[in-house]
């Protein structure tokens, strides 16, 4: 009797503590952010924090996913692949993230990819556009949420046929992401469209009268750029003195149709510009996406909303999605999970592609025009393409 | 520059690393790997800073060179992990002879410009020599050999690697030639009136200094799997130059306190606000205002101040 008493007090007390361990460990769903919140990426880090904000307090707010809620941790990747990884080593060792999430810079992303395959923990990828990152070095643990080089080309050649592009002049910085992105557009264009020029760039150069006359010299009725941030400002202003937005037509990609480049430029911006953007706090979207906007507005103290907010809001409601349907916040459940996964978010339909682990994400494409009661040019009308 | 607490302190410090992985968690076990190899690159920067009394802007060259092609002999030509490392070693060393032939016979802000110059040179190789180096994506998914897949082993090979190269740094420090690298940050001219060839020394050091940089750079190459242009860009020589500032250049074990002290503050600070860099940086203002020496200067002060006695130091 005693005996029998022991067994069962011994294993009660068993199945309590396993319980409760269970319990504990599945108390939270632990996601750690690695976004250069400070420096030159602070413009896209400190908006992609407030999406992050946004998606975990709306989560948690409708009582967390399958009763667990989410908790982030914020980290400074600097835009440095060793700070990055270093950063993810600690969120992994001592925070116990059971997700990744970042970073901005492509170079960085693929650091931390390769710590992501090595700890076994899923990267969720929102901004970075790399297409090596799913393409020769994808591996489970992986997923890329930006668009790619691969699809801004493809979008980029249809931007081209829509404004009459025949002979194309390509101006980027001088690195892989203008590379891959030119590399793509030339597999894609159609309509007997042809790039006769290259113009690039230093990265980070402010300079850019050199390669402005050049394009004046060319013949080339269009160019198609990639120069993006502080360097589009620059560009665009240097530019507008030369007259060459009279005499070409422009295409541009890198998401210089954001509301902050318009923006930052009001009236440098070339008329007519045909551009891109991941959001457009004034477009015309469905009801999910104008409440987004609306709570967004909010968070950054303004209606004029930025860009890249949308792209971690995604990336949170992505992990929801898969720890709802893996049950579970274990890593690599949560990384089968959100193999093939579709969602809806503000921006539509989002689906993981099985094969690639890319989404079909895509952007705002449209001609930056002048409006009434507004310095900044907005993009009118705006498609979006996938 | 070095002494007998010096040691003492050097004794402890690697006995406890020693359990550590042990007793430790994993996260102080990747702490202290990280700490290690930048106290490597820093003391080894510290042959030139603190014993020649040439200030290098362009040490994080030799660390990216290392890194790199211990990278490249591992992954690319799937060399096994000792031919990769020694491999990578000499080739730095071979790196440093030729740009400290060239940078040696210049003096002072003319020395730290030209390495400056250079060290940009090579970031400028690494970035756009993209089939070797992987361009600015970096070198990304270094085959690092099984045994050293675990955080536990890695420490360990770490902390052997390191404290040898320490050893051997140390060695060289308190030799005749550590001595006459001092003679010569003391005055060049009296050195050379002395017999000694002080261009010749120069170089010697700077190959010294380069070499053990480069051992660095393979076990950060292997630590993070990758190798990013970053590692070679100016700030990064700039952030070991402050690790020796901060710790102390006139000792030796300074370096190593100025790494593991600056890569607390930033680990630590980076948890808790965003804003960390201006908590660092107040606290490197208040550290080279009130120590000048850096951290072992004032640790020495006050312990001379209690203990009313003099120090050994050279």
């Amino acid at each position: 009797m005693a005996k029998s008493f022991k067994n069962t007090v011994f294993a009660t007390t068993a199945a309590m503590m396993m319980a409760s361990g269970i319990a504990y460990a599945e108390e939270t769903i632990k996601v750690g952010i690695l976004m250069p919140v400070s420096g030159g990426g602070a413009s896209y880090g400190v908006p992609a924090v407030n999406g992050v904000k946004m998606a975990v307090d709306e989560i948690n707010a409708a009582g967390g996913v399958n009763g667990m809620k989410i908790e982030y941790f914020v980290r400074d990747s600097q835009l440095k692949p060793d700070v990055s990884v270093a950063a993810a080593r600690e969120l992994i060792t001592k925070e116990g993230v059971d997700v990744l999430v970042g970073a901005v810079s492509s170079g960085a992303t693929l650091a931390i990819s390769e710590l992501a395959k090595q700890e076994k923990i899923p990267l969720l990828a929102p901004i970075a556009k790399a297409a090596a990152l799913t393409s020769s070095k994808l591996h489970p643990y992986i997923f890329q949420l930006a668009a790619t080089t691969d699809s801004e080309g493809r979008q980029m050649a249809d931007a081209l046929s829509v404004v009459g592009a025949k002979k194309v002049c390509v101006s980027g910085f001088d690195y892989a992401y203008s590379h891959d992105l030119f590399d793509s557009l030339a597999k894609n264009l159609k309509d007997g469209i042809e790039i006769v020029d290259t113009f690039h760039v230093k990265l980070g150069t402010t300079d850019y009268s050199a390669v402005i006359s050049q394009l004046m010299g060319s013949d080339c009725d269009t160019v198609a750029g990639a120069v993006w941030g502080g360097g589009f400002i620059a560009y665009m202003k240097q530019a507008g003195p030369f007259g060459i937005f009279e005499t070409k037509k422009l295409v541009w990609g890198a998401e210089v149709g954001s509301s902050e480049m318009a923006g930052a430029l009001k009236g440098d911006y070339p008329e007519g510009m045909y551009a891109a953007a991941y959001d457009l706090w004034y477009a015309e979207g469905s009801d999910a996406h104008k409440k987004f906007l609306a709570d967004l507005a909010v968070i950054e103290g303004t209606k004029e909303t930025k860009m890249y907010p949308v792209t971690t809001y995604i990336a949170i409601q992505f992990i929801a999605e898969a720890v709802r349907k893996a049950g579970s916040a274990d890593p690599q459940a949560i990384a089968k999970a959100l193999v093939g996964l579709s969602i809806d978010t503000p921006l539509g339909t989002r689906t993981i592609d099985p094969n690639n682990h890319r989404t079909n994400t895509g952007e705002f494409w449209g001609p930056m025009v002048t409006v009434s009661g507004s310095e900044a040019k907005q993009m009118s009308p705006a498609e979006y393409l996938e | 520059m070095t002494n007998r607490l010096q040691i003492y302190v050097l004794i402890v410090a690697f006995v406890w690393l020693l359990i550590l992985p042990f007793v430790g968690s994993r996260y102080s076990v990747e702490l202290a790997t990280q700490i290690l190899i930048f106290g490597l690159l820093a003391t080894s920067l510290n042959i030139l800073v603190g014993y020649l009394g040439a200030a290098s802007f362009g040490h994080a060259a030799f660390f990216a060179i290392g890194g790199y092609a211990c990278a490249y002999f591992l992954t690319t030509l799937a060399l096994p992990l000792v031919v990769s490392m020694v491999g990578a070693v000499l080739l730095t060393a071979a790196a440093s002879l030729v740009i400290g032939f060239f940078c040696v016979r210049l003096n002072e802000i003319y020395f730290s410009m030209l390495t400056l110059a250079f060290s940009m040179l090579i970031w400028a190789i690494a970035l756009k020599w993209k089939s070797v180096t992987g361009g600015d994506d970096g070198f990304v998914g270094v085959a690092v050999p099984e045994f050293l897949g675990n955080y536990f082993t890695f420490f360990l090979f770490t902390l052997g690697v390191v404290s040898v190269s320490i050893i051997v740094l140390m060695i060289i420090g308190n030799s005749t030639m550590g001595r006459v690298f001092i003679a010569i940050r003391e005055n060049q001219t009296r050195a050379s009136f002395l017999g000694v060839n002080v261009r010749r020394m120069q170089l010697i050091a700077f190959v010294i200094a380069g070499t053990f940089a480069g051992v660095a750079g393979t076990l950060l190459a292997l630590y993070v799997r990758g190798m990013y242009p970053e590692t070679a860009f100016w700030s990064q020589s700039g952030h070991v130059l402050i690790m020796v500032l901060l710790g102390g250049m006139h000792a030796f074990i300074g370096p190593l306190l100025g790494a593991s002290v600056l890569t607390l503050l930033e680990v630590t600070i980076g948890q808790y606000t965003e804003y960390w860099q201006v908590f660092v940086g107040v606290v490197l203002v208040i550290v080279v205002l009130a120590a000048p020496e850096g951290i072992y200067g004032l640790v020495r002060s006050v312990s001379k101040r209690i203990g009313g006695r003099q120090d050994d130091d050279a």
